[in-house]
């Protein structure tokens, strides 16, 4: 239970460090949603991370960004054309920000602050991490956005056509949804709200100990 | 925006002056302008005579320090001064007999004095700004540039005190007479004499001495405050205004006590070392306009004119709105010119600043007193708002509607934007 | 013993103070709601057309802006902040923006939208920033910009701003306030656009469909006489504003060869008078310095007007001050330079000046009654049945329209192709068939509510081709 709680208020990518903002805000009209992208973004963190951890002795300094940004380009790439074609729903929910994730700051931030440092084995660790703190972040805006906005809450929608049932509740009767909470705007603040929620919380957490 | 403060004047108006000049104990403050490196001349024991020199500034304007009774030098004492701080004074113990000391000192009349024996006349006789500046005299008319203009201040905008519209009623005809004097000694063209409008009685009494001067004129300036600030009253009566000194454009301002002084200095060889000073205010018995001598204890001075009524008092050095909350232990200066006597009422409980603007409409040094307010702690933005031109007149405080005392944030800025230029 | 105390300050202190500076607006603000119950309450009442829940609704919308905005803020300081509230009430008079936003409001907003907008207003557009005094936005124009975004169709609705017996008189306007009336016709006529709602009198006492405050311009206008009367409100701002926007309204009228009348219809409509007496002049939010109060009133008429003319939208007085308050920190800084050296002042002055010349220049040329453009693709005559095949942009996209026409009269309609958001309303008036019915006098037929342009152009098409029939007999 620690370690979610840390998870979520002292190392979180979203939170606490603020990176990937943009796809996370984009993509939490949903919770549907929320998940894939979180899911793609955490595999594609774990393996381009891997990679450059593996090659981080052989990387001169001076060239480090773009040959990272190469690595991690060719590996959005390849998974955007595995998912186009092995999971085409995937792909028809969240089709259009996956070449987004390139340029994810999380991906990059990470590879230059640990996977250049660190061997393989901690750099793993330290992706499950970031990456499953990252889902739980991502699920948590939307959750805030799609009952608030919508007033449903979906689980599985366009995916439904893997697993072959839908699972869309209806939380809020209906009409009595803002939706403003599903446009641009209302991502932001319903962001803000929640970093200041978890301020809050993390710093009675650190008083208590 | 232009503020009238209601004048509370009535108290002490047309009453007519009592003196007070025979103390037990003269506490004489060593200082002048802010000066408070003195040599003193006497040490205990010593017997000086009224008008004797006991000290002299070691500063730049080397300025002479007068006993104002004859006696004994009973040593020094740390007495309350009028901007609030202790001062070390020259206690002398009255003897009441008046004794001067044989001393020869060259009279003219008036109009015969050159330039130089005028400005010579002036320090020795340690004269300085009545109005409340207390700054020294003689050098305001130092000066290479030619003076066209002489004002003579007897606006007395803040409200409660009486003591030039007093002294300016009893000796008019000296006064006119010492202008007309100055402006002969200084070679300047005209000089005007500045009262309040809608003051009657003083216009008949100055207006029936007044036919005799050509070059002097009395102007009646609105009823505004700060109406009686340096800049507002040259911008008013000149339409013309200045940088840093009047000169710039030929005029010198002086207080109407002042010129009094001059023609006590000029005339008879007295130093200045008695003057007029309005004692007003709710908590006193019987207010009143005193002539009092330098270093009386404020003390004595209300117990001989009849003592407070009761509950707790501000007692407040200067007027209501520029001057200084003391205790009672404060002695008379010469740059004092009014003790204010209030009861004390509960402090209006503090809203927060509603942003009306207000403040910064009112203020006649056109700073904005809300932003200085807000950025006191930040000492490189605040420099670029300017404190150091406020004057402390209060009227940002006083227009407040949240009760804030913005003057005090004002006050605050300005000393940390001079003590870093220093 | 007398105590001698010491204290800091003056020593006199002026009777003004907070609580009469809010008691003097709140007094201005009186007769501005006795009059949305007059005019929404009691006249339908005594018509017999409301209950008498309707005739109090006015008072209740206002009373329960002002009882949750207190509620949301006094929660809001005992649960984040653990103050009691007490001494709280007196301070930070949390009842200001509830006021105000009941005011801005239209008439017939249901009662969980009120306290919805209030939610919002109090802790969006006041507390998160640190409560009273330290807002940077206005929060009765937060709380109305929130119900916009989020609630369209309720607030946009003829149902919303109606009364019932304004539904009675003016039964032929489909559309909601005069301003969004305006945007329908292009061009601007006296008869198109101020007389269906009554005379230029109307306009200015008040009785016309709106918010519960924004419509009586001449109690606001009392309202503010008195403000500047007592000095409790910062008059530049008011008088700069309306100053601006006529001056620009002014110059597209004479460039228009408009009338009076189009200057003192956009100056009586859109809320703008509301707007600059109250909303723009909330001491907090504007502006400290008076120059800076003087630019910041200029640039609120130069916004209002340019968004009212080429982004056309109703909500652009709203949306002015919400910008400019942005900017209240700026001005600030830039005007106390302009205190101490007045030659500050040409920059900004350079700047407007360029804009009240552009602006009304560019206001005109894209001010055009669009012609509705009906092209005819294709005709087919087979002895006297004439079938037309027309096109015109409708508010989406071109809508298509096969016409038959025998011996003089439309037999048939047939909607061939159409991209149309509201088509179904069309469908569901059958006004295709109104059509046919009245196709003597096609003029004097209504649009169907809520889908204004679309069935404008159907008529457009259909008179179209009308003429080109009669034309080619």
């Amino acid at each position: 239970m620690k370690k979610i709680k840390d998870l979520i208020l002292k190392e979180n990518a979203i939170f606490n460090l603020a990176l990937g903002l943009c796809t996370s805000l984009a993509m939490s009209n949903k919770v549907e949603n929320a998940i894939i992208m979180g899911f793609l973004v955490f595999i594609i963190l774990l393996i381009s991370n891997v990679i450059i951890s593996l090659f981080r002795k052989l990387i001169p300094d001076n060239v480090k960004i773009p040959v990272y940004i190469l690595i991690i380009g060719t590996i959005v790439t390849i998974s955007e054309i595995l998912v186009q074609n092995y999971i085409p729903v995937f792909y028809k929910a969240v089709g259009i920000y996956l070449p987004l994730i390139v340029v994810n700051c999380i991906i990059l931030g990470r590879a230059l602050s640990h996977a250049s440092k660190n061997t393989v084995f901690s750099t793993i660790k330290d992706s499950f991490k970031i990456g499953i703190g990252y889902i739980i972040a991502i699920v948590m805006i939307a959750l805030v956005r799609e009952i608030l906005g919508a007033g449903t809450l979906t689980l599985m929608d366009s995916t439904s056509a893997l697993t072959g049932f839908r699972m869309v509740y209806q939380v809020l009767p209906k009409g009595f949804n803002l939706v403003f909470f599903q446009s641009p705007a209302g991502a932001f603040i319903a962001l803000g709200l929640l970093l200041a929620f978890l301020k809050t919380k993390k710093e009675e957490v650190d008083a208590n100990n | 925006m232009k503020v009238i403060l209601p004048s509370n004047k009535k108290l002490t108006k047309n009453l007519k002056t009592i003196s007070f000049t025979n103390p037990k104990n003269v506490y004489i403050p060593l200082v002048v302008y802010n000066d408070r490196d003195v040599t003193p001349l006497v040490k205990k024991g010593d017997y000086v005579t009224k008008n004797m020199v006991i000290g002299k500034t070691k500063g730049n304007f080397r300025m002479p320090i007068f006993a104002s009774v004859s006696g004994e030098v009973l040593g020094f004492e740390e007495k309350l001064y009028a901007d609030g701080t202790h001062i070390k004074c020259v206690v002398i113990e009255n003897d009441f007999k008046d004794a001067l000391s044989e001393e020869d000192i060259v009279l003219k009349k008036l109009n015969e004095y050159s330039k130089e024996e005028f400005i010579d006349r002036l320090k020795e006789s340690g004269i300085v700004g009545m109005g409340g500046s207390g700054f020294p005299s003689y050098i305001k008319y130092n000066c290479n540039d030619k003076i066209k203009t002489i004002i003579v201040n007897a606006v007395e905008c803040e409200p409660y005190i009486t003591a030039d519209y007093t002294l300016l009623m009893e000796e008019a005809e000296s006064i006119l007479e010492t202008v007309d004097a100055l402006i002969e000694i200084n070679q300047a063209e005209n000089a005007i004499i500045a009262i309040k409008k809608g003051e009657e009685k003083l216009k008949e009494v100055i207006n029936s001495f007044i036919g005799t001067y050509l070059n002097i004129k009395l102007v009646e300036v609105p009823n505004f405050y700060p109406m009686g600030w340096e800049k507002n009253l040259v911008k008013f009566i000149t339409k013309k205004k200045y940088k840093k000194l009047p000169l710039e454009i030929g005029v010198v301002v002086s207080n109407v006590s002042t010129i009094y002084s001059m023609y006590e200095a000029l005339k008879y060889g007295k130093p200045c070392v008695e003057r007029l000073i309005t004692f007003t205010g709710e908590g006193l018995n019987t207010p009143g306009n005193v002539y009092v001598r330098n270093g009386t204890l404020v003390k004595e001075v209300i117990e001989f004119i009849g003592g407070y009524t009761e509950s707790d008092k501000n007692l407040i050095a200067g007027g209501p709105m520029m001057g200084h909350t003391v205790d009672e232990d404060l002695i008379i200066s010469m740059d004092l010119n009014c003790v204010l006597v209030k009861d004390n009422e509960k402090n209006p409980k503090i809203n927060p600043c509603l942003r009306c603007g207000k403040c910064e409409d009112v203020c006649p040094a056109k700073l904005s007193p809300v932003m200085i307010k807000d950025n006191v702690k930040n000492i490189t933005f605040v420099r670029t708002l300017q404190p150091e031109k406020c004057i402390e007149c209060g009227l940002c405080s006083f227009i407040c509607p949240a009760k804030i005392p913005v003057r005090e944030f004002v006050k605050e800025a300005k000393h940390s934007v001079c003590e870093v230029k220093k | 013993m007398i105590k001698f105390i010491k204290e800091h300050g003056t020593y006199i202190k002026s009777n003004n103070t907070n609580s009469k500076i809010m008691r003097d607006v709140l007094i201005a603000l009186t007769p501005i709601v006795l009059f949305a119950f007059y005019k929404n309450g009691y006249i339908p009442y005594t018509k017999g057309l409301i209950s008498l829940y309707g005739l109090l609704y006015p008072l209740i919308m206002v009373l329960v802006a002002v009882v949750s905005s207190i509620f949301f803020e006094m929660s809001y300081y005992y649960v984040i902040h653990k103050r009691h509230f007490k001494e709280l009430f007196k301070t930070t008079y949390s009842f200001m923006p509830g006021l105000f936003l009941a005011l801005i409001l239209p008439i017939n907003t249901p009662l969980y939208l009120v306290v919805l907008g209030s939610f919002f207003a109090i802790i969006f557009g006041k507390m998160l920033y640190g409560g009273f005094g330290q807002n940077i936005f206005n929060p009765a124009l937060i709380g109305r910009l929130f119900l916009v975004v989020s609630f369209p169709l309720v607030m946009a609705s003829s149902s919303a701003y109606f009364n019932p017996f304004e539904r009675q008189t003016y039964d032929g306007i489909t559309s909601v306030t005069p301003l969004a009336n305006t945007f329908l016709n292009q061009g601007y006529t006296y008869d198109d656009v101020v007389r269906p709602y009554g005379s230029m009198l109307d306009f200015f006492f008040g009785n016309i469909p709106g918010s519960l405050g924004e419509i009586s311009a001449f109690l606001i206008l009392i309202g503010l006489a008195y403000l500047i009367f007592r000095k409790a409100v910062k008059w530049r701002i008011p008088l700069m504003y309306i100053l601006t926007s006529s001056i620009l309204l002014f110059s597209i009228a004479m460039f228009k060869d408009f009338d009076l009348s189009f200057v003192l219809f956009h100056l009586l409509s859109g809320g703008l008078l509301f707007g600059a007496a109250f909303m723009a002049t909330d001491p907090v939010t504007s502006p400290v310095n008076k120059w800076g109060q003087v630019l910041y009133g200029i640039f609120l008429g130069i916004l209002t007007i340019a968004l009212r003319f080429i982004m056309k939208s109703p909500e652009s007085v709203m949306i002015s001050i919400l910008t400019m308050n942005i900017f209240v920190y700026f001005i600030d800084q830039y005007a106390i330079k302009i205190n101490f050296n007045f030659n500050k002042i040409l920059k900004p002055i350079i700047a407007i000046w360029l804009l009240m010349i552009i602006l009304p220049l560019y206001i005109t040329t894209t001010f055009n009654k669009v012609e509705s453009k009906v092209t005819i693709i294709d005709k087919q005559i087979n002895s006297n049945v004439y079938v037309y095949r027309a096109s015109a942009r409708g508010y989406v996209d071109n809508i298509v329209l096969d016409i038959k026409i025998v011996e003089g009269t439309i037999e048939e309609i047939i909607i061939v192709e159409q991209k149309e958001s509201f088509i179904a309303r069309i469908e569901d008036a059958n006004y295709l068939n109104q059509i046919i019915q009245n196709q003597d006098n096609l003029k004097e037929l209504d649009a169907v509510s809520q889908a204004t342009y679309t069935s404008n152009a159907i008529k457009e098409i259909v008179m179209y081709v009308m003429e080109d029939y009669n034309n080619e007999r």
